[in-house]
């Protein structure tokens, strides 16, 4: 019975997606319900598998009966599973606070439309996180894309110009993408992820083969907003619709974070990185000056919502450079903490900065002046997720500093201690300006109490509880499961 | 192989070379928004270019031990008796998928140009700066 879940799960939004545009014909009221009522659905179907793939293993759907490697196959193994929830986790909590916003910010004709977007973002993205073959990754990568860059544009004016940067990079990067499986193609004959991981262990020599890694590589890494290549997110984080930005920023991010770990462990393993790791060494540095100039950028900042925006530039850097540590585990594992650690907390800071927007319409730092007194509530979660970003234990952005300092120290890197320490006190400096305009400045004297509407404030708060109870959990009954992920990738040590 | 058949024999790879990199140069240099998209789709193309290049196996079998190839893949007796060699069908499906989403993309590009243009007045990436200031 759960085997044939990972189907549902991509089907039921892609049904849902069509359902919502009919039915917007006579009912606009509607569309937001079936968007609900759908993501819960996925999201218990989600939960199931993930219990399931934790107990008995991966689960294998041949897809039409078809026998891989000629049919296309979901493998849904932990680390599939895993990011299947965190998407669909951080879905509903935008899909709940989406409804108030969306009613701002959208017209009403056009609400259908949205949330048939939506549900193809989210198809998308489920896709990718079951598939175990690499075209379909890229059709499903493509789906989620080209939702996502139609959603952006629903704003309207600047983040039109915003979304039409974002589609040609990103165009520029899945093409990439395209290319690397077109030589992988070339020299072994196989789309499927595992049959093309034990062809590739007798070629690791071929030039072909390097070829291909190199434009996997770069291709994830563009959709990923690595630095050379982060131009086009900040545009798209900032002029996006609210509720957009909350799902692109955590579970779009995540994704193409999890196709990176997957070509890179997965497909080419560890074994073949050894071969080249001075440009694997190489790759950890850039990802260190990821995390510092995303920091840089975010303190020179004037909007809350870009300098959120650099700050996830800054955080794609801690996944590259926590997937870049091979002879240990604690690398993987901090990676695939990270994936659900930054979600948690860029899910409670966008949605508090939108939730801003949205009450006073304050864009600027200094125009937040007295709001934490106003909005009591949505700004002591906002203090909360910064805080966990600062990295102060037990919160879950300690959890990933942690993981990566004891990678650092088991394989004498001992340089990227001081990047998290850095990094940690650039966070301090970018989230005190906000605390501090938050709570210190203003007049002072009697504030009317005015918080976000309950639908929007809710997620906000369970979230940023999440911060802290998921930080304890990692820290406790967690690690047993991230090891499971990693032997499944084939990090030991 | 001397110089003249690689470059020769091999006229598709060395065409996917050439239109990616005018693809991919047009898609990143130019001010303009349709000549982006222009660049873009042409980049795009090259790739399919490259996917329908590899799908046809025989052509160096071909050569040395004289078989035929590039027939259809179908069941077909008589061709496998004369020693016929069939285009593999993958790539074609492979591109085929492909084509769809690069057109998907294009309209979409388009429809946001549009938008841009309404609101805007202009399609220069500069101008736009400008006026978004």
């Amino acid at each position: 019975m759960i085997e044939h879940f990972p189907v549902v799960v991509v089907a039921a939004s892609l049904l849902s997606a069509f359902t919502i545009l009919l039915s917007g014909i006579f009912n606009r009221k509607i569309s937001y319900y079936i968007s609900l009522g759908t993501v819960t659905f996925q999201l218990t179907l989600s939960i199931f598998i993930l219990d399931y793939v934790t107990k008995y293993g991966t689960i294998r759907y041949w897809l039409g009966g078809w026998r891989p490697p000629w049919g296309i196959e979901y493998a849904t193994d932990e680390l599939g599973a895993y990011t299947l929830f965190i998407v669909l986790f951080f879905s509903f909590f935008a899909t709940i606070y989406a409804k108030r916003v969306v009613e701002k910010e959208i017209e009403e004709y056009k609400i259908p439309y949205f949330y048939t977007l939506w549900q193809l973002l989210i198809s998308g993205m489920c896709g990718v996180a079951v598939t175990g073959d690499l075209f379909n990754l890229f059709v499903f990568m493509e789906i989620a894309s080209l939702a996502g860059y139609a959603l952006i544009a629903m704003a309207g004016k600047r983040a039109l110009v915003a979304s039409y940067n974002y589609l040609i990079l990103g165009t520029v990067g899945i093409s990439f993408y395209l290319l690397g499986t077109a030589f992988l193609y070339a020299v072994t004959g196989t789309l499927n992820m595992l049959d093309a991981k034990i062809l590739l262990s007798l070629l690791y020599e071929n030039k072909v083969v390097h070829a291909a890694f190199v434009f996997y590589f770069i291709g994830l890494v563009i959709k990923m907003a690595l630095i050379p290549f982060h131009i086009w997110q900040p545009d798209a984080y900032e002029y996006s619709p609210s509720a957009v930005t909350v799902l692109i920023s955590t579970a779009m991010a995540k994704i193409n974070a999890y196709a990176l770990i997957r070509i890179v462990f997965s497909v080419f393993t560890t074994e073949f990185l050894e071969k080249f790791l001075a440009v694997w060494t190489l790759v950890a540095w850039i990802a260190s000056a990821a995390i510092i100039l995303g920091s840089i950028f975010a303190i020179m900042q004037r909007s809350l919502k870009r300098m959120l925006a650099y700050s996830s530039i800054s955080h794609v850097g801690y996944i590259v450079l926590a997937m870049s540590f091979l002879n240990t585990k604690w690398g993987i594992m901090a990676a695939a903490a990270h994936l659900l650690n930054h979600s948690l907390m860029k899910a409670t800071l966008f949605m508090v900065a939108c939730g801003f927007i949205y009450k006073t319409n304050a864009k600027r730092i200094e125009e937040l002046e007295g709001l934490g007194r106003k909005m009591p509530l949505s700004a002591a979660a906002f203090t909360v997720a910064a805080i966990s970003m600062i990295g102060i234990p037990p919160t879950v952005g300690f959890v990933t500093k942690f993981y990566i300092i004891l990678a650092s120290l088991e394989t004498g890197q001992f340089g990227f201690i001081a990047v998290m320490i850095v990094s940690s006190l650039l966070s301090l400096v970018y989230f005190w300006r906000v605390i501090e305009a938050l709570y210190m400045k203003g007049h002072h004297g009697e504030v009317r109490r005015d918080d976000l509407p309950a639908l929007m404030l809710y997620p906000a708060l369970i979230l940023a509880v999440l911060c802290i109870l998921a930080g304890v959990f990692w820290l406790a009954k967690g690690v047993v499961f991230l090891e499971s992920i990693a032997k499944t990738l084939e990090v030991v040590g | 192989m001397d110089v003249a058949e690689m470059f020769l024999a091999r006229y598709n790879y060395w065409s996917f070379v050439v239109l990616m990199l005018i693809g991919l140069y047009g898609a990143i240099a130019y001010g303009n928004l349709v000549k982006k998209i222009i660049g873009l789709s042409i980049f795009q193309t090259a790739i399919f270019l490259l996917f329908i290049s590899l799908a046809d196996v025989g052509k160096d079998i071909e050569r040395t031990l004289g078989l035929k190839s590039g027939t259809a893949p179908i069941v077909w007796e008589k061709g496998i008796e004369e020693g016929y060699i069939y285009v593999n069908p993958v790539p074609h499906v492979l591109v085929l998928t492909g084509i769809v989403v690069a057109a998907a993309t294009l309209a979409l590009a388009l429809a946001l140009m549009i938008r841009i243009y309404r609101e805007y007045g202009t399609l220069e990436e500069d101008e736009l700066k400008e006026l978004m200031g």
